[in-house]
């Protein structure tokens, strides 16, 4: 086990060096210069000079002079000392960035989950129990659309009529201004339920509700649990607990427990594009999660804060699919993690 | 060692007098086939009027082809499935009546499927597996049910160490030793075996059959067996009965139904058997009493 672990942190890192290759010329190639974004507008002959020394100064401290390998090299050498660099053009450290950011797409990212799941496991269960019934037709139409609705668009939509034409929910950002919470954990939601602040809890459900509803009404797992619920119903060793006399209630249970390591398996594969996914989600309610700033970065040409912030999402799809192995060997007993896997 | 059924000895004793332990009557079951929205909705009656009993202590194999009804049967004994009409009485007594699937039915009635490897929890180690029907029953006290689990799996020739372990970690037939055990532990007086030993290696075949033989001779157990291989039928029924697309169109001593088939469907199962030796082609079975006919299949 442990050594399965560690070969798989071994891979996180090949994948890692990999990304950061990609992610570090990618950007680059991109049209457009942050040094020229940030010297722009300067058409004034006597300043030209100092335009000009300013841009070789800030070329310099920033990282950009030089031939692209030996910036990359650099930008190499710093991240293996745990430097993500400094943000272009707000001056701070990419870390402190990504650790203010990251809670707040941490908690959008549990909630959404957390509306799929209240949604996927009545339907799919409801689907498999009455299979081919009014309820399951209904609830696996409800899932396709969801799924196929581009939840940017979905996102769009719930703002104008639950913020605009019936304004119950506020149109954007985290929380409303002018509350004062204390940082504890740093996840604004834990943080209002340890201190008690239930005007804050209040303001940051209400500006999670419509953006966790936009990730998670999409349902994406009930079709998965309907099907591998609707395989193990008719297991024989499912007909065996009833031959039993075992009562239908407890025959639905265990046929969850057997049909949850699929789902788990699937969940967890989503993980990473659930968090690619609260980019857009996060650009279209304007909530400042890592998604938004990253959205920012790219805008702005903030190649460190762009490289940053993918890098650290590499890190969380990885280290999602590798718990979910483990949680997939704990769940069923014929999956053994070894580190050959 | 503890039978589950205490009777074996009494049943020759009052055979007469004693109702059959498994009885049907007027058994008809049938699905709806199609697709209702399209028009082309039929029903087909996979059991038809179907009637049979078993004695006590003996074993009745049912035989024919894929889609006969055989293991509507099995599943209609079980109370996997609800008949359209008529009855099935175990000693006598039509337990189907109230509840769909009482537990009282589950404590005498018990089955044994084709595939131990879809049959067997795989989440579940076998110590659980078989410990649940003791404990649903409530057929020990709590402290005794170890025990008694370790009694079932010696009584079907697996090892002590078994219990830890989970199904897939077993063969095929020690798999199908788990099911019967699992089976026995409710103490039924029924075993219904669809087609118990099929999904195993001929070689395991006869182990399996030994030791279903062997479990009759200790407990006095009635058997209904499903089976589609007429050697095994005649190696291990006292009765055999030949359905055909849900009937059953011949029933009787197997040696009989063997050497003098009387329904031209039975003639045609009982040719259709391959014989490994050339020189008995045309005649059946390993124990063959050959009648000369010489009918190649």
């Amino acid at each position: 086990m442990t050594k399965f672990v560690l070969k798989r942190l071994a891979h996180t890192v090949i994948v890692l060096l990999g990304v950061s290759v990609m992610v570090f010329f990618l950007i680059r190639y991109l049209p457009g210069d942050p040094v020229d974004l940030m010297f722009d507008g300067g058409d004034d002959e006597a300043t030209a000079e100092a335009i000009a020394a300013g841009r070789e100064a800030f070329a310099e401290g920033r990282g950009l002079s030089g031939s692209l390998p030996s910036q990359y090299f650099n930008f190499l050498g710093e991240i293996s000392r745990g430097d993500l660099g400094t943000s272009l053009f707000r001056n701070v450290s990419v870390t402190t960035l990504i650790r203010q950011t990251l809670p707040l797409t941490f908690q959008l990212a549990v909630a959404g989950q957390l509306v799929n799941m209240l949604l996927s496991f009545p339907l799919g269960m409801l689907g498999a129990a009455k299979q081919n019934s009014i309820w399951d037709r209904g609830g696996t139409a409800l899932a396709l659309i969801g799924t196929a609705m581009p939840n940017f668009w979905q996102g769009i939509m719930l703002i104008l009529v639950f913020a605009v034409w019936i304004p119950i929910f506020p149109v954007s950002g985290v929380m409303d201004l002018g509350i004062d919470l204390r940082e504890v954990t740093h996840i604004p939601v834990v943080d209002a339920v340890i201190t008690g602040n239930w005007a804050a809890l209040k303001s940051l459900m209400m500006h999670l509700a419509l953006p966790a509803i936009t990730l998670g009404a999409s349902a994406s797992l009930v079709r998965i649990l309907r099907s591998s619920l609707l395989e193990v119903k008719h297991q024989d060793f499912m007909d065996a607990y009833r031959a039993r006399g075992v009562r239908e209630r407890s025959v639905t249970l265990h046929m969850l427990r057997n049909a949850l390591p699929t789902t788990v398996v699937i969940f967890g594969i989503r993980l990473g594009t659930i968090i690619s996914g609260s980019v857009v989600i996060e650009t279209v309610f304007a909530y400042q999660g890592m998604g938004w700033l990253l959205i920012n970065g790219i805008n702005q040409r903030d190649y460190p804060l762009v490289q940053g912030i993918v890098l650290t999402f590499t890190v969380f799809t990885a280290l999602a699919s590798l718990l979910t192995d483990i949680v997939h060997g704990w769940l069923d007993p014929r999956v053994k993690v070894t580190s050959s896997a | 060692m503890t039978a589950p059924i205490p009777e074996a000895a009494d049943v020759a004793a009052d055979d007469t007098t004693r109702p059959p332990a498994l009885e049907l009557r007027h058994l008809t079951k049938s699905f709806k086939v199609g697709s209702e929205s399209f028009g082309r909705a039929s029903r087909v009656k996979a059991v038809d009027d179907v009637s049979l009993q078993i004695e006590s202590g003996t074993t009745l194999g049912l035989v024919g082809e894929s889609g006969s009804g055989k293991s509507t049967i099995a599943r209609l004994v079980c109370r996997l499935l609800t008949p359209d009409s008529g009855q099935v009485l175990v000693d006598g007594v039509d337990v189907a009546e109230g509840r769909r699937r009482s537990k009282a039915y589950a404590r005498k009635v018990q089955i044994v499927f084709q595939d131990p490897t879809a049959s067997l929890n795989p989440r579940w180690k076998v110590r659980r597996t078989i410990a649940e029907g003791i404990r649903a029953h409530k057929l020990r006290p709590r402290d005794e049910i170890d025990a008694r689990v370790r009694e079932l799996v010696d009584l079907v020739g697996l090892p002590e160490n078994s219990l830890d372990r989970y199904p897939h970690e077993f063969s095929g037939g020690q798999r199908q030793r788990i099911a019967i055990a699992r089976a026995l532990a409710v103490e039924p007086e029924v075993l219904v075996l669809d087609e118990p030993v099929s999904a195993l290696d001929v070689s395991i075949q006869a182990q399996i059959l030994v030791l279903l033989q062997n479990l009759q001779d200790l407990t006095g157990l009635t058997y209904l067996l499903i089976a589609h291989d007429l050697a095994v039928v005649q190696r291990f029924c006292d009765r055999v009965a030949v359905m055909r697309t849900g009937e059953i169109v011949e029933s009787g001593d197997p040696s009989i139904i063997h050497s003098n088939p009387q329904h031209p469907y039975t003639k045609a199962l009982v040719e259709a058997h391959p014989v490994p030796d050339p020189h008995r082609r045309g005649a059946w079975g390993i124990k063959s009493s050959t009648n000369g006919q010489g009918s190649v299949a």
